[in-house]
């Protein structure tokens, strides 16, 4: 039986390294927040990337949710409610971090690379 | 002139591996998250957050619609201090007559008589005028909370489930103090009616999401539901939770519904022993198959304290429990090690469920 060329082994050494990084992109997790979702009840998810700094609003049925945005991360300035729950949440940093507003009926959720959560538990 | 011989093409060991490296990049390239579809819609008072599986394959605004509608059927029959079949219900225990139980509210008063003595009365849902004493029936809890003397009487000969006459589908009250309260219960039985819906609407994989408490049907094809369980200090994800197929996930915790009074924290759990809102732990998560169970089962676990959880974990045939204490530390069961994942640098403590093992600490 004859033996790989140069030109084989060249082959199987690209494929190889193509599906490893495949899977080094897919499967690892790490890689911090891209981009923030927000979820609000009766309307489609709002997709915030975590790029540069801003601070935005978002209405709901009980006030003005206000969200602070900077590279990487984002967190709930201030939202009606007299609890103070998604206020307290802090910082959303890692992929699957969120905060909740109940009174507004909204979910803030940071997403990134590597696997997310099918739901959350609270 | 010799032509030259016809290539005999890659050698096997080449055909064979090729092949199999596009199927291991096919693979890789599905992973996306997004093999799901979500609905998020208010229902039952909170936040309902409904994943479904695999994508693309569901009528989302059907399933929406009929969730939405049979929930909010639920939240009216069975909230403790709004006009409903339980207000009425409640009405009439008062009075101590006979009559017959409302078909939405039996299946709550006999689930609860099951687990306050199986509790042996740490869960005791007759105590509604307790809870409403210290201001937590109504939209916006607040103070101030009930004196040490309204305490005492409330506690001298406080109802319990046992209390109420039960024959068929007729009820007669036999304590004037007992007043029905569902909050430890009723999400359990509405998220397992959730499921069930969702099995006649032909839905094969889902997570249904009420407020944070969740239940599985099926799972994902080759792989199990990942659950994020959110810090229950605020900020972001303590653990990931992998869960199989038809289980369900409920927490109790002393953020959920709160005041603050004279500086204090004042949560919505309150200990039938003291009369008071539990301490020493600040949330219990219990995973288990029945959802009420789960339900009923994390507020034991948080009433009962550091010291007294394991035993009631035994008495309800939880194996599976994971306890934030208020000073920050983590306590849970070699079962719920096996599924959790911690995403923060902690150290936890395990406890298998059984006898307790002393007084409780502090």
């Amino acid at each position: 039986m004859r033996g790989l060329r140069w030109g084989d082994a060249l082959v199987v050494t690209l494929a190889v390294a193509l599906v490893g990084s495949a899977f080094g992109l897919a499967y690892t997790p790490g890689g911090g927040a891209t981009e923030l979702v927000v979820t609000q009840a009766g309307a489609a998810p709002r997709h915030y990337p975590l790029d540069v700094a801003r601070t935005i609003g978002i209405d709901g049925t009980a006030g003005v949710t206000t969200i602070r945005i900077e590279p990487g991360r984002a967190r709930c300035l201030d939202s009606p409610g007299s609890q103070g729950i998604c206020e307290r949440a802090g910082w959303l940093e890692r992929p699957g971090d969120m905060a909740v507003s109940l009174p507004n009926r909204l979910v803030l959720q940071v997403q990134g690379p590597g696997a997310g959560f099918d739901s959350m538990h609270f | 002139m010799n032509p030259r011989p016809p290539s005999p093409g890659p050698p096997a060991i080449l055909r064979l591996l090729l092949p199999v490296l596009l199927l291991l990049l096919l693979s890789a390239c599905g992973r996306d998250g997004s093999d799901t579809d979500r609905l998020t819609f208010q229902a039952f008072g909170t936040l309902v957050d409904v994943t479904l599986h695999p994508a693309g394959t569901h009528d989302l605004r059907q399933i929406e619609s009929a969730l939405r509608d049979d929930l909010e059927a639920m939240h009216a029959s069975w909230h403790a201090w709004e006009p409903g079949a339980l207000n009425d219900t409640n009405r009439l225990l008062a009075r101590g007559v006979g009559f017959d139980a409302p078909a939405s509210v039996l299946p709550l008063i006999e689930r609860a008589r099951e687990l306050e003595g199986l509790t042996d009365g740490l869960f005791n849902p007759a105590l509604g005028r307790l809870v409403a004493a210290w201001g937590f029936h109504q939209d916006d809890p607040a103070g101030p909370p009930p004196s040490d003397a309204t305490l005492a009487a409330m506690l001298a000969d406080p109802p319990r489930m046992a209390d109420i006459e039960h024959d068929g589908t007729r009820l007669r009250g036999g304590h004037p103090e007992l007043q029905l309260d569902f909050g430890g219960l009723a999400k359990g039985l509405a998220v397992a009616r959730s499921l069930e819906l969702l099995a006649e609407l032909g839905v094969e994989h889902a997570i249904v999401n009420a407020g944070g408490d969740l239940m599985t049907r099926g799972e994902p094809a080759g792989r199990p539901w990942r659950i994020g369980l959110r810090d229950p200090r605020g900020a972001g994800v303590l653990a990931a939770i992998a869960l199989g197929a038809n289980e369900a996930l409920f927490s109790s915790g002393d953020y959920e519904r709160g005041y603050e009074w004279e500086g204090q924290r004042v949560h919505h759990v309150i200990d039938p022993r003291t009369g008071r809102p539990s301490q020493g732990i600040a949330s219990a998560t219990v995973l288990h198959a029945d959802p009420a169970l789960a339900d009923a089962a994390a507020t034991t676990l948080m009433i009962a304290g550091p010291g007294e959880w394991p035993a009631y974990a035994r008495r309800l045939g939880v194996d599976h429990a994971l306890l934030v204490l208020s000073d920050g530390s983590v306590e849970l069961t070699p079962a719920m090690e096996t599924r959790v994942d911690f995403r923060q640098d902690l150290e936890y403590r395990l406890r298998e469920p059984g006898p307790a093992t002393g007084p409780e600490p502090g």
